[in-house]
């Protein structure tokens, strides 16, 4: 087999798909592994987000409940009667000043009602941080402002956070506002009524102010990995923390969080449970997280809500980067995979494709070529072997055919020198043809094989021409020697001027001495009258001759007696018979009317007669061609069957021949 | 064409060799294999049967010649039986049906062995 040009290595098809699975195993791993860490890094997330909201609002509620602690008991405090003034505002200072978160206070009282503030103006002292910087608020440093609310341009008790809280009759926490007076910051107020002991009559309110800064602290606390934030709002939806401080006092749906679930949110706004959604999420350009808790400050009345927002984008990008990383560990293991695969069925396969190779030179004829060693005892390794002995066979096939073949060389230039040998012993060489004044000749001898069984002889002498044919049984060889026998002994006869019947008494006498393989000849032994045209015939279990004249062909019976060399002393009679001007004597083996042709049938003796009608006046040599054409044009591809021999004397009537 | 040669007992001394098919020069040595095989010198009867022989060419004229001398030299008999014309034909054409014994069928092939038998009964 040579190198065709669709020739697939082993070794990478072999690793394509072994590289193949691998990648089915590894893709399906993978995303399994994406699917799996995704929801797990959700429940986590929502988790987080959860936490982060309680421990927000917990921080947040921590610091409002101080915040209105202080304000509740500063109002405890005022509504006794023996506390001076004096008093009052040294509590306020002390409150402001330890308490961190608190910006500024008041204790507005309504005139005329508790023995404080008896003066028509009432009284409000108002103190207040006078740092602002509220990151880097240290106490020592925290100086006091003192501000009279009490004075006639304020006229606090018509402000909105005395009259409603007058008119609650309970604690307030105010919508954040922006204090104009004090310093330009963001606040919310907690504001609760100071009543008598009875507890209903309304003697004032204290007020407890908080900068809304400290809660955007709380928001930088909750947020959570790059992109997830906290915020805060108050109950009608004011935005009050948030890391973007341009937000800060802008309304809700300011911050690109579509309120697709706000069925949700307003659930959120009625339960002290935190909610935990996701919802579309414009800021980060897909889906968020979204968790809200309510504040359930013990009042009840400022409904913040911390709001925790995680872009899934974030996560996301995380788990593709997780992703990629393992892709391309996957794909480099693969690489590798692919190359150890490939290595190692390069060496397993290397002696294959040396044998292949050594196959091909085998092939080319070169047997020596050397073998690769076979490099362990697997399946290839005894193939090697296998190869190998082959070969050492063939090598010794080869040189046994090449010996057989030089002998049957031999053997055949041996049998084309016995075919000329035997073609030398009978005249004209297999092939005469012969003009004489009286009768013309044509004899042929076409051996089956190179050497035959069939002979044939004339002579001629002073008044006769002397002539036989014969057919030795079977053919070859054998035959062959037997024919040089036969002919050897007519020679002698010829000398011995035997008549016909005579010489095949002879020959047979001879031939049947010793003759233990049986070989026998059939043979027509013949004296022609050169003036008379008689002939003179014996016949030895040879097929009759045929006669054929102007009135046709036909068969002139010679009867004789047994084949030479079966048995001894047998008398062979001698037939008289004529031939006239222009008539012809043919004489044949069975090789002519036993010819076969494909289809198994035999020449037979009709057709020849048939053809010899029809060849009348034709000289011996064309009538002689015509026949051996016929024969071998109805055997057609069979090969020749036997030996054919054919003898023609045609006697010439000189008046109606011309030479040819 | 082949040839085919099937050999069965003939009688209690005998052998029957049937040829079926083209006794000729490629097939005689299958006839002169068996021939050599079967007949010996303690064979006293040998039958050949052209029961089913289509074709004879002299080659395989010699093998049956050589068989029958082989039994002529130990004096056993050689009868030939069942043969078509054109192998008739063959045989009368060398003129070597004389000294043969041949036979047209089984019948008459039965009585001439019945006939040997009997005179050789009466002999006793």
């Amino acid at each position: 087999m040579d190198s065709t040009p669709k020739k697939q290595s082993l070794a990478s098809r072999l690793s394509l798909w072994i590289v193949l699975s691998g990648a089915i195993i590894f893709l399906i791993v993978l995303s399994s592994n994406y699917i799996l860490s995704r929801k797990l890094l959700e429940s986590y997330v929502e988790q987080l987000a959860r936490e982060t909201a309680f421990s927000s609002v917990q921080k947040v509620e921590t610091v409002l409940h101080s915040v209105a602690t202080s304000a509740d008991s500063l109002a405890a405090v005022v509504a006794t009667p023996d506390i001076s003034q004096q008093h009052i505002m040294q509590m306020l200072q002390a409150f402001v000043t330890h308490n961190e978160q608190i910006f500024g206070m008041t204790v507005a009282l309504e005139p005329g009602v508790l023995p404080q503030a008896t003066s028509q103006n009432g009284f409000a002292p108002y103190y207040y941080k006078t740092n602002n910087d509220t990151a880097n608020r240290h106490r020592e440093s925290a100086g006091l402002a003192y501000a009279d609310l009490a004075s006639p341009d304020y006229d606090y008790r018509s402000k909105p956070w005395y009259q409603d809280t007058r008119r609650a009759g309970h604690a307030l926490w105010s919508e954040p506002y922006m204090d104009e007076g004090g310093g330009n910051v963001h606040m919310v107020t907690y504001s609760t009524p100071i009543t008598l002991d009875d507890g209903r009559t309304f003697a004032g309110v204290a007020t407890a102010d908080i900068r809304l800064s400290w809660l955007d602290e709380i928001i930088q606390h909750s947020q959570i990995g790059q992109t997830g934030y906290g915020m805060i709002v108050s109950g009608n939806d004011t935005i009050i923390a948030h890391p973007d401080k341009t937000l800060h006092m802008k309304p809700l749906n300011r911050t690109g969080i579509s309120n697709e679930n706000w069925e949700r949110y307003l659930h959120s706004k009625t339960s002290a449970s935190a909610e935990y959604f996701s919802t579309a999420c414009k800021l980060a350009g897909g889906q968020c997280w979204v968790a809200i808790k309510t504040l359930s400050n013990s009042n009840n009345s400022s409904h913040w809500k911390i709001i925790i927002v995680i872009p899934q984008q974030m996560l996301i990008a995380k788990i593709r980067m997780l992703t990629v990383k393992i892709a391309a560990i996957a794909i480099a293991g693969l690489a590798v995979l692919f190359l150890v695969v490939i290595m190692i069925t390069r060496r397993q396969t290397r002696p294959l494709a040396e044998l292949a190779s050594a196959t091909r030179d085998i092939g080319a004829g070169n047997l020596e070529g050397k073998l690769p060693a076979p490099p362990r005892m697997d399946e290839i390794g005894s193939l090697s072997n296998d190869f190998n002995t082959m070969r050492e066979a063939l090598k010794q096939y080869i040189a046994d055919l090449q010996e057989t073949t030089a002998r049957q060389q031999k053997l055949e230039s041996e049998i084309r020198i016995a075919h000329d040998i035997q073609m030398s012993m009978i005249p004209g060489g297999g092939n005469a043809s012969i003009d004489e004044k009286s009768y013309q000749l044509f004899a042929l001898l076409r051996p089956a094989r190179s050497v035959g069984g069939d002979l044939y002889y004339y002579h001629q002498d002073d008044r006769h021409l002397h002539f036989i044919i014969g057919d030795v049984s079977d053919k070859g060889v054998p035959a062959a020697l037997f024919m040089a026998k036969a002919v050897t002994l007519y020679t002698r006869a010829l000398k011995e001027r035997l008549l016909p019947g005579e010489t095949l008494g002879m020959m047979n006498d001879i031939l049947s001495q010793d003759n233990d393989a049986c070989m026998f000849v059939t043979a027509l032994c013949g004296r022609y009258d050169l003036e008379s045209g008689e002939i003179l015939m014996a016949n030895a279990g040879h097929m009759d001759p045929i006669l054929q004249n102007t009135d046709g062909a036909r068969e002139q019976p010679v009867n004789g007696a047994t084949a030479l060399g079966l048995m001894e002393n047998i008398d062979y009679p001698d037939v008289s018979f004529k031939l006239t001007g222009d008539s012809m004597c043919i004489m044949y083996t069975d090789g002519i009317t036993e010819a076969h042709n494909s289809l198994d049938e035999q020449y037979g003796e009709e057709r020849l007669l048939a053809l010899l009608d029809n060849c009348r006046s034709v000289d011996a040599a064309q009538t002689g061609n015509r026949i051996i054409s016929d024969v071998s044009n109805f055997a057609g591809s069979r090969e020749q069957f036997d030996d054919i021999t054919l003898l023609i004397i045609r006697r010439k009537d000189n008046e109606t021949v011309k030479p040819s | 064409m082949s040839l085919e040669i099937v050999v069965t007992p003939e009688g209690s001394v005998g052998k029957r060799i049937a040829i079926a098919g083209s006794l000729d020069s490629n097939t005689a040595s299958q006839l002169q294999q068996t021939v050599d095989k079967e007949i010996n010198d303690s064979t006293e009867l040998t039958v050949l049967d052209f029961k089913d022989l289509d074709f004879l060419s002299s080659a395989g004229l010699r093998v049956i010649f050589k068989a029958k001398k082989i039994m002529d030299n130990n004096g056993g008999k050689f009868l030939l039986v069942n043969l078509q014309p054109q192998i008739k034909k063959v045989f009368e054409i060398i003129k070597a049906l004389d000294g043969m014994n041949v036979f047209r069928n089984q019948d008459e092939m039965d009585e001439y062995l019945a006939a040997m038998q009997n005179r050789v009964k009466e002999g006793e």
